[in-house]
Parts: structure tokens; sequence; C-alpha cells
């Protein structure tokens, strides 16, 4: 617990905010692979981040911090979705592709639905190591496990998706 | 070189690994087919990934802390909806109960509903008139239920009230419902056509029997009974041995002690007041009777409703025989 001021607490969040959303959005996204859910769970991550900031110590890593809010809300809405597995990108994703050409709209789309047939444990490091670049060290930092725990899930993860990938090619 | 966990984990991490242990991973990956070919598959991978196109938000930071302010009420507002939500399948699940208890008829599990539900209808009905409709119907409504038991065969107990509105021997029409009436009840007392009667009939084998007939008149909208023929044996038990019908006058009741019973005049015509007693050979399981515990089949209890304890309140002379 620290002891910063209430002013200091919203100030801290829209630093947070202006630096990590679209990050955080992002990888929701491709968790969940629907846009508008995505939009919602990211704020629904940075609301319980608000309320919680004031426990968090000084020293905490905040981007480590967000990351395991926005995978446990992550799990947790497609808990209740069962996956959503039926999902497709022409229904739900509302990226702006006025600028990107047919072909490749339907490449991403054959990439998330192949990442969307991922359990979500493997999900999350492989969108966080291959679609966010973070390396080995701080997805176990965000996802609260081991590096070595991580590294065996890319693997796997990285399997899984090949299989799937070839499969939707 | 063995393909254990660690090379694999390697392999999907290649970009991670010091200089060293990279350069002996990619020396083997070009001896080795699967390594290669896991190797090409990985950095094609990375590069579909790494292409999938960012979403823009167009939410802010300020309108989330404007959100995060009145949490509390905003916790309240969340519930709100689930709450209403709950409410409308709540009532829905009511109505459809109630609507679905419209069509029951006695002896299935929503016929309490549709009873409850008359009875909240009437209790609502202020006018006097209405309220004398509203009885009219629901005699109607059970004379139409005893029809609808003895179509489909079913066996069932259940009271009718309405006016007497013939009688030929042994069948008595009510309210357009013939009910077949033993020689034990008709020999208790027989009322005269257009008198209102309530009756505790038995439907079974498409017929309708009489267990009991209560003379009724009317207060305030309400049958009040005013005599009673009763009998624990319908008619087709009739080739029982005969009952014993009358109690002598000076034989005590069991559980009215002190007070005596008698039997009115066979086959004339019922008086308010009559009382008559089952006999043994059956149980009493109309409104107005209890069975007796004297083996003899003699003495009965008065039930509610019966002419002893009659809505007159007076009690006095009531229950005796004439």
């Amino acid at each position: 617990m620290t002891g910063r001021p209430a002013d200091s607490h919203k100030m801290l969040m829209e630093v947070l905010y202006s630096e990590h959303h679209r990050a955080i959005l992002n990888y929701l996204y491709r968790m969940v692979g629907d846009a508008a859910r995505a939009e919602d769970l990211a704020q629904e991550v940075f609301l319980r981040a608000f309320r919680a900031l004031p426990k968090l110590p000084d020293a905490a890593n905040y981007r480590a911090w967000l990351y395991r809010i926005a995978t446990n809300a992550a799990y947790d809405a497609l808990r209740r979705q069962r996956l959503l597995q039926w999902l497709s990108l022409r229904e739900t994703d509302v990226d702006d592709s006025s600028s990107v050409r047919p072909e490749q709209v339907i490449q991403h789309e054959l990439v998330q639905e192949a990442l969307m047939k991922l359990p979500t444990t493997y999900r999350s490091p492989l969108v966080l190591f291959s679609v966010q670049g973070h390396t080995v060290r701080e997805i176990a930092q965000m996802l609260g496990i081991s590096e070595g725990a991580v590294k065996t899930r890319l693997s796997r993860a990285r399997e899984l998706f090949r299989k799937a990938y070839d499969h939707e090619a | 070189m063995k393909h254990d966990r660690e090379f694999l984990a390697n392999l999907a991490t290649l970009r991670e690994l010091p200089g060293a242990d990279r350069a002996v991973v990619l020396e083997h990956a070009r001896t080795c087919p699967e390594c290669s070919a896991r190797l090409a598959a990985y950095e094609r991978q990375d590069a579909a990934l790494a292409a999938l196109t960012p979403l823009t938000s167009q939410s802010s930071c300020a309108h989330l802390l404007d959100r995060a302010t009145p949490a509390r009420a905003g916790r309240a507002l969340r519930g709100a909806p689930v709450f209403a939500l709950t409410l409308v399948l709540l009532l829905a699940l009511c109505g459809r109960a109630v609507a679905a208890s419209g069509s029951a008829l006695p002896g299935e599990a929503l016929y309490p509903v549709k009873l409850g539900v008359e009875a909240l209808q009437r209790a609502l009905t202020m006018d006097a008139v209405k309220r004398t409709e509203f009885d009219v119907r629901s005699e109607q409504r059970r004379v139409n239920e005893a029809r609808a038991l003895m179509e489909r065969g079913r066996s069932q107990e259940m009271t009718i009230s309405g006016e007497l509105v013939s009688i030929d021997g042994g069948e008595w029409t009510v309210s357009g419902l013939q009910v077949a009436v033993s020689e034990t009840l008709r020999a208790a007392g027989q009322p005269e056509p257009g008198t209102r009667v309530r009756m505790r009939i038995e439907i079974s084998a498409g017929r309708a029997w009489a267990h009991s007939v209560d003379v009724v008149g009317v207060d305030g909208g309400r049958d009040v009974p005013v005599g009673a023929v009763e009998t624990g044996t319908p008619e087709r038990s009739r080739s029982l041995p005969a009952a014993t019908e009358a109690v002598p006058a000076n034989e005590p009741r069991v559980g009215t002690p002190g007070a005596a019973t008698g039997s009115p005049a066979a086959g004339g015509p019922m008086a308010p007041n009559d009382t008559v007693t089952p006999g043994p050979d059956g149980p009493s399981r109309g409104t107005s009777a209890t069975p007796s515990q004297s083996g003899t089949g003699a003495t009965v209890a008065p039930g509610p409703g019966q002419a002893q304890h009659g809505p007159s309140g007076d009690g006095a002379g009531q229950g005796e025989g004439h």
C-alpha cells in the first residue's frame, strides 16, 4: 500500500492508460477475437486497475500487472462465452480495413481463426510473443509463471497454431 | 541432436537465444529436415501474427475515470438490469403458470392455482351484481370440469353447485349435469326441482355419482347450506347391504357429546336442517360427515356446513330428527 494521494492515482492511471491501453486492447482482441468485446474488456481492465491502484506498491511492474489483469479478464470472458470458437472476424472485426487489401483481410481472418482454436493457456503466450513482441521474461511476469513454463507453452502453442493455420489455409 | 523438450522450446523461441546457442540450433536445422520445417513454419507464423491489423480505440482515460468515480452507484446500476430481468422472468413464469392453470381439471397440479386465481378475482369484484355473475360462471365452470373428467374417463371427487333442474328416479340433473343419486340418499330426503343444491360427487367410469347433497340458500352471493343429505356410498354400490340410515333420536353423537340426531321422514320433502347419517359400507367423504366410530355406521359427527351447525348459529334444535 502506498501513501499516494487520490489525485496522484488519477495521474498515474492516465500515464498507464496512455502507455499501455492500445497494447492491452490488442492483446485482448487477439485473445477474444472480437473488437467490441475487447474494447469492453480493456475498459474493465483499466477500471479494475484503477480501483486496485492504491493497494499496489510503488515499485510494482505496472505493465506486467496490467497484462495479468487483462489475461484474467480474457479468460473469464472466454469461459463465459465457451471460447467463442464460432466467432469469425467477418462478423466482429471492426478494424479499419479500408486501407487493407481484400486478400489481406482474408489472411487476417485465417490467422485469427487459427488463434481462436488454441487453448487460452497457449494463446496468450503466443500473442504476447509473436504479435506483441514481448520477451520470454516479460511474458513470465505478465502471466505469473516461470520462464521455462513460458518456453514450453510457446513451443506447444506454435505446433498447435501450425496445425490450425495449415488447416484453415 | 536430441529433440527433447528443451531443444523444442529453444526452437520456438529462437530469437531469444544467445548467439552461441542460436548457432547450434541453426546448424542442426540445416541437417535436420524436421527442425528445418519447424523453423520455417515458425517464421511464417511470426510474420502472419505480426502483420495482424492493430485495433485503434475511441475510448479515453477521462471517460474511464468518470466511470470509476461513482463506483458504488455503478455497481448498483449494473445490478439493476439483472434484478429487473429476474423479476420479469419470475412474473412471466407465474403468468405462464396462471395461464396454464386456466384449463386445469380437478386432481391436476395446477388446479389449486386455478381456484386461487378465481378466489382472488372474486375478492376483487366489488360490485354485487358482477360478483353474482362471477359465481354463476364459476358454477358452470365446475360442471364443465366434471364433464371433461367424465369424457376423459378419470376418477375424481369434486363439488358442484347449481339448480336442481329435474329428478328422474336415481338420475338428478344439476345445472345440466346428470348425477346418479343412491337410494340411500333419495330415501333421506328429496329436494324439489328448482332448489339450489351443492353436491359432493365422484366422477368414475364416465359417470357422476352423488356422495352427499346439501340444500343451499344464497347469502350475499355465496351458497349457504341449509340442509343436507349424505351418504358414503355411491349408487354403484347399491348392491351392498343397505345402510342403517337413521340414528335413534336419543343416541349421542360421536364428537358431539350430549347432542342427538335422527333421520328425516324417508322419502319426504327435504327440509332445511335435515340430517341423515351414512351407511356403514362406505366412508363418508363428503364435506358434511365423518365416518362412524361406533361400528354400526349409525352415528356421525357433523361436518362443516352441516345442518347441526348451520350458519344460523343458534344450534337450537338443529341436527335433531324430525
